[in-house]
């Protein structure tokens, strides 16, 4: 048998007043006039007063320990919180790294000074991460990062160039995956730093998406040094860290909802008298969102079980940004005279920031091909 | 489902696995023992005379039927013994089949025609479901025999014999066609997983280019592609499983997780038959092998108890019914809640 299985999960009775208060609060504590296109971005609106207030409201760092400001709520309590601010389209940039991927890692496999220096801030929406794994030479091919660590005196000198990471120029700290041994140790020669983005030496530049906006950069190196404080974990280590940070990138349902907005509005453009076709297009995304979300929340609940979910995520995220690029497609099909002539202009915005977003779902946090092949490593297979 | 129950029902239906060569007919021997294990009975709540199984227990049985390629009516007759069950009828034992009386008919005369009957020249009795009434209708009936893509039994079936009983009983069209849809949609998630299982032992094991094709990329990408759709088809029949319970109390609710169900599951078989038989080459498009019983299926099923267009037509219509504002609650509602 070669099923990747996805257990039940559990009954959603006993989060029914948690996602109460996620509404609630959404209700009222997104900004007024807060539109559609505005929903879309999502995942790239950097609104710090938003992450403070939803740390204020025990909402980041739900599942890490009370020691650190936490509040040691399940994986399937935080999964109602994240799923209602994604559907929601709730400015999530500033913290969402953070609290998604950072927090986690930097608990397993961070030292207790390290714990105690960010993961209150992370819990209180103050304290802001970004990814540092990419490199001009290295994108999928993750091991070949040259950027290095090279010990020294009480701590470690770096050069080297992160590339592509997102929001660096508004993030506290960097988790820096870089090399500490030889090229040719291709894992073993490998350590995540924590970085203090204000290190004398760190230099961030913008890099503008095709559609005008800045949130990811270049970051370079030129020989910071940072304290022997810094390393994450242990020594040579950095592979399997960062394997596992990674399945936390993938594990949530940021990755099927990032079109949400679009299927909403091309509701509201078509409700007035949906024709067969239209609803047919929108029962059928729906029943894919339904499955996914099932999935999705069997994942919440192997977490909750102390469960590895690295396949399982995997799958979800590569059938969730199939259907995340399908949707203005699908949305395009629905509009026989063009969205060129569409008058409604939240729709025609709200399309077009989908539109342009979607090829990076595909790619960001592992590329399509990349995913398959670990589907594929899975089932046996190589 | 219980361990003891799983491991029963399976060893059962892997020594009657489907024969790639054999039209599938239902083997009297395997049906005794359905029968022995209660499996008729699974649907039926405890409290009205079933045999303690959840409803997501009578899919996973349907789901391993559908993973051995199973040759028996065991949809309709789980469905038709739970509608006994609600009727406050006894049990009838054989093949059972469920049928639909023309709407506006008040009773099932003798000469009454059915068509596509699941294994209708084996069945013992009809249960036809008509407006506010069940009856059961003893065989025998005169078989026009007929076959889906896959082979199997569809058979147009005209009574001779008058009604066996009768009762009030109210169904719900369109739940009916739900659970149907359900049932389906657990049979399908059986029926891919086994294709997926035939692929992945293929690739590892014919040789081209000096290697097995499972090194190719090409191929593990196909293969990745038909495990990820397996898992959704497995996820999705559960979703629908899980909402059986509340068919009755919140139709609604439980006619959305139908839906899913079957436009997911539907969608799902087209991609992984095709995928399936590519990897496979020319051996998977003989008889011989065993690929075909799974893929017949898949396509076979996939039409059957209605398909992807009309499922996301019926769920489409309820989500544009309560608005694009509502759409998130609709698709978070657990089934069982108020709207
Ligand atoms: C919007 C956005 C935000 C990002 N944010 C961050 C961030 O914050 N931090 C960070 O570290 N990175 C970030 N990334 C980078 C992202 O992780 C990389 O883009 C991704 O890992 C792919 O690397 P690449 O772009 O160098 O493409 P490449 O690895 O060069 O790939 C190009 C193509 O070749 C294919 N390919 C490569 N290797 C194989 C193989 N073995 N088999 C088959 N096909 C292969 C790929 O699938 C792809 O189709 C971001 C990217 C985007 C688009």
């Amino acid at each position: 048998m070669n099923a990747i299985p996805f257990a039940p999960p559990p009954g959603e009775a006993p989060y029914r007043t948690l996602r109460a208060e996620v509404r609630e609060f959404l209700g009222e504590a997104l900004p007024a006039g807060y539109s559609a296109f505005d929903r879309a971005r999502s995942w790239n609106g950097h609104d710090p007063e938003f992450s403070r207030r939803l740390g204020a409201r025990g909402w980041l760092g739900m599942t890490l320990p009370k020691a650190y400001a936490g509040h040691e709520r399940s994986p399937l309590e935080r999964y109602v919180v994240v799923e209602e601010l994604l559907a929601a389209g709730a400015p999530v940039a500033a913290h969402w790294i953070a609290d998604r991927q950072s927090a986690p890692l930097i608990l397993h496999f961070g030292t207790e000074a390290q714990r105690r220096a960010v993961l209150p801030g992370i819990a209180a929406g103050e304290t802001y991460f970004c990814i540092g794994m990419s490199e001009p030479g290295s994108g999928s091919d993750l091991a070949a990062a040259r950027t290095s660590a090279q010990p020294v005196d009480g701590g470690y000198r770096i050069n080297g160039t992160k590339l592509w990471t997102t929001y660096a120029h508004k993030a506290h700290y960097m988790i820096l995956f870089c090399r500490t041994g030889a090229a040719e140790d291709r894992h073993g020669g490998t350590s995540q730093l924590l970085i203090d983005l204000k290190t004398p030496g760190v230099r961030i530049s913008p890099i503008i998406d095709l559609a005008g906006e800045h949130h990811f950069n270049e970051v370079a190196f030129e020989d910071v040094f940072v304290p022997a404080g810094a390393l994450i974990g242990v020594e040579g280590d950095g592979w399997r860290q960062v394997m596992s940070e990674l399945a936390f990138e993938r594990s949530g349902p940021d990755r099927f909802l990032s079109a949400f907005a679009l299927m909403i509005e091309l509701m509201r453009v078509l409700e007035a008298a949906p024709d067969r076709q239209a609803k047919r297009a929108v029962g059928r995304l729906a029943a894919h969102l339904m499955v996914l979300r099932h999935m999705s929340r069997s994942i919440a609940g192997m977490l909750a079980r102390g469960e590895n979910p690295a396949l399982q995520a995997t799958i979800v995220k590569d059938l969730g940004t199939l259907l995340e690029q399908e949707i203005p497609e699908i949305a395009r099909s629905l509009v026989p005279a063009g969205i060129g002539d569409q008058e409604d202009e939240a729709f025609v915005a709200t399309f077009a920031r989908v539109l342009t977003a979607a090829p990076s779902f595909s790619l960001r946090g592992g590329t399509r091909e990349i995913l398959r092949g670990i589907i594929a490593r899975g089932l046996g297979l190589r | 489902m219980s361990d003891m129950i799983t491991d029963m029902v399976s060893r059962l239906f892997r020594e009657h696995r489907g024969r790639p060569t054999e039209a599938p007919a239902l083997d009297p021997g395997l049906w005794a023992a359905v029968e022995e294990m209660g499996i008729p009975l699974a649907l039926v709540p405890e409290a009205l005379g079933g045999i303690g199984l959840e409803a997501a227990d009578a899919c996973a049985i349907l789901r391993v039927a559908g993973a051995q390629a199973i040759a028996a009516p065991l949809a309709d007759t789980m469905l038709a013994s739970l509608l006994l069950a609600q009727a406050g009828a006894d049990f009838l034992s054989g093949p059972l089949a469920v049928v639909t009386a023309p709407s506006g008919t008040t009773g099932c005369a003798p000469g009454a025609r059915f068509r596509a009957v699941a294994f209708g020249r084996a069945a013992a009795a009809l249960v036809v479901v008509g407006d506010g009434w069940i009856e059961t209708v003893p065989a025998p009936f005169a078989v026009e025999p007929g076959a889906n893509i896959a082979g199997e039994p569809r058979d147009t079936l005209t009574t001779t014999a008058a009604a066996s009983g009768r009762w009030a009983l109210t169904v719900d069209p369109a739940v009916l066609r739900g659970l149907r849809a359900v049932l389906a949609a657990a049979q399908m998630a059986g029926a891919a997983q086994t294709a997926l299982d035939l692929t992945v032992a293929y690739a590892n094991e014919r040789v081209q280019f000096g290697r097995p094709i499972g090194k190719f990329q090409a191929i593990q990408h196909h293969i990745a592609v038909i495990a990820s759709e397996a898992a959704a088809m497995g996820a999705a029949a559960d979703m629908a499983a899980e909402a059986i319970p509340f068919a009755a109390t919140d139709p609604d609710g439980f006619l959305a997780k139908a839906a899913a169900a079957k436009v997911r599951c539907g969608e799902a078989a087209g991609r992984i038959a095709g995928l399936a038989h590519q990897v496979h080459g020319a051996i998977g498009f003989t008889q011989e092998y065993e690929l075909h019983m799974f893929t017949r299926r898949l396509w076979s099923w996939r039409d059957e108890h209605g398909s992807e267009a009309g499922w996301s037509e019926i769920l489409g219509e309820r989500l544009f019914a309560r608005g694009a504002a509502a759409l998130w609650q609709e698709i978070t509602r657990p089934t069982g809640e108020a709207a």
